[in-house]
């Protein structure tokens, strides 16, 4: 009979393992991304002059979005390691169990974009403070509010778990099988509600083309605009996505 | 113990690869696995490590279903490979990150291991040769002091002082109450080394008895002449003259030859098979 297994040491050491594996190319990703994301800021205060707003270059738009790339791209390659029949020999017997090793690599997955968030603002506002002692200027500094941060993690994390599960599902190429499965599933959904919409309300339409007066106020996931629900339906879908890596990766073989 | 029953394994539906293959592995034994290409040896060496599920019939390794992947008893095998997956660290670095996994690591048997290979845990990982990666994997596969240690293609790159390092590193880590199975085609880098002899061909083990019991059975003989050997079961022309095997009527022990033996065995399986199944049936 197969059950959970769990153990604190064997948990300890894969995370160890795990941290071991991410920290270095983590540190380089994360600090290359934002130097990038410096390099117009630079110009823009040696050249820019007036012309170029240096109030609101490291916004919190910028850090989430940047913060979803480097997350999504993380979370995709979370089993990359499975890609080679080499290294998925190798990680399929490490003595740990399959709880384990999911538990662990999930935790690195939504741990990171909080990581990143800290390295951004630290960053951002180190560059803020040496710019305002420079050049005089009183530039805001980056520093987001609770609320905001408590909006963007929840998303981040339900974000991550998806790009995570598809990248044990399909190792290969699997941040870019996400957007392109994320994209069609909108895209279907799209199509099937106007067929409906076609069929339910067809004397609106004239041949595929709905009539200018047509106004529908029905919204059937009017319930999760409260917050209770949008929590409540992003942590089930989160376990669903969990429950489903953790059997494909029990089920994992050469 | 390992205990493999009824087996049966495909890759896909149109090659079956295993058809009712039964085998029992007993601890205080180095087994060598020898085969064909394709025939499965390293399939078969995967299943038992809990990496490929058969189809059919049970695995059962140290009181465990292998298919579970319990890690009590992955903690108890140790695969290595043909090709290993090498990770961007140096030997250290992989051994602190990988050794607390197996409860009873010996470092000390680890670090008299990598200087025997005149290796420093300093060195980096990806920049080692081939032969040197193997080291560092061998070193520390008999250093976890597993109960079931896999080697497949060991001796693979690993050049001449390093296979006799290799017999010797092997011999000591022979424990009573461990399995080695070691699959090659290097059969003469395993000589003095493998006992019993396993062979694997068209899906079943035809062949599985030790090297006591082939001495017992046949007869290898050298026969520094031109003229082929007449009543033999099999020969081979070698430099010089020929090899054969026969059976062994007068109970004359000879070395036994495993290359000799496993292609006889392909080329006149039933004859041979026949032999040993008679003598030993009731085993």
């Amino acid at each position: 009979m197969s059950t959970i297994q769990f153990s604190s040491t064997r948990f300890k050491n894969i995370l160890l393992r795990e941290l071991k594996i991410i920290k270095k190319p983590f540190l380089m990703v994360a600090l290359g991304l934002i130097s990038i994301l410096c390099i117009p800021y630079f110009i823009g205060v040696i050249f820019g002059g007036e012309a170029f707003s240096l109030k609101n270059y490291f916004n919190f738009e910028s850090m989430i979005s940047t913060t979803f790339i480097v997350g999504s791209i993380w979370a995709s390659i979370s089993f990359a390691e499975l890609n080679q029949a080499s290294g998925k020999q190798f990680y399929l017997s490490i003595p740990a169990s399959t709880f384990e090793k999911i538990l662990s690599k999930w935790l690195i997955c939504i741990f990171l974009p909080v990581a990143f968030v800290i390295i951004y603002i630290g960053i951002a506002n180190l560059i803020t403070f040496v710019t305002n002692i420079f050049i005089e200027q009183n530039i805001n500094y980056l520093w987001p509010s609770f609320k905001n941060l408590s909006d963007f993690f929840p998303i981040t994390i339900l974000v991550n778990t998806l790009f995570f599960t598809v990248s044990i599902w399909s190792p290969k190429y699997s941040f870019f099988k996400t957007l392109f499965g994320v994209f069609g599933t909108f895209i279907l959904l799209a199509f099937i509600n106007f067929l409906f919409a076609r069929v339910l309300f067809y004397e609106h339409f004239n041949g595929m083309t709905p009539n200018n007066n047509i106004s529908i106020n029905y919204n059937p996931f009017e319930i999760f605009n409260s917050n209770l629900w949008k929590y409540l339906a992003g942590i089930i879908v989160t376990i669903f996505l969990l429950v489903v890596s953790y059997f494909k990766l029990k089920e994992k073989e050469l | 113990m390992i205990s493999i029953s009824n087996l049966k394994f495909q890759y896909n539906k149109k090659k079956v690869l295993f058809q009712d293959l039964s085998l029992k592995l007993q601890p205080g034994n180095i087994y060598g696995l020898l085969g064909k290409n394709g025939a499965g040896k390293s399939s078969l060496l995967k299943i038992i490590n809990g990496l490929l599920f058969p189809n059919n019939g049970n695995v059962i390794a140290m009181d465990h279903d292998v298919i579970q992947r319990d890690p009590t008893y992955l903690q108890e095998v140790y695969f290595v490979q043909e090709e290993n997956h090498v990770v961007n660290t140096s030997i250290l670095e992989y051994l602190y990150t990988y050794a607390p996994f197996y409860p009873r690591f010996d470092y000390d048997q680890f670090f008299t291991l990598l200087t025997s290979f005149e290796l420093q845990g300093s060195l980096k990982m990806d920049k080692l040769s081939n032969g040197q990666k193997k080291k560092v994997i061998l070193s520390f596969a008999v250093a976890t002091n597993s109960k079931i240690l896999i080697l497949d293609e060991p001796t693979n790159g690993l050049d001449i002082p390093s296979k006799s390092q290799f017999r010797a590193l092997i011999a000591e880590a022979m424990l009573e109450d461990r399995i080695i199975i070691i699959s090659t085609h290097q059969v003469r880098d395993m000589v003095n080394l493998i006992d019993p002899i396993v062979i694997v061909e068209d899906g079943k083990i035809i062949f599985n008895y030790t090297l006591e019991q082939i001495a017992q059975i046949i007869k290898f003989e050298h026969h520094f002449s031109m003229t082929e050997p007449q009543n033999v079961l099999y020969f081979e022309r070698i430099a010089g003259g020929y090899i054969s095997l026969s059976k062994n009527e007068n109970q004359e022990y000879s070395q036994v030859d495993i290359e000799i033996l496993f292609n006889a065995i392909l080329a006149k399986k039933t004859a041979i098979t026949s032999l040993f199944e008679n003598a030993f049936q009731n085993q």
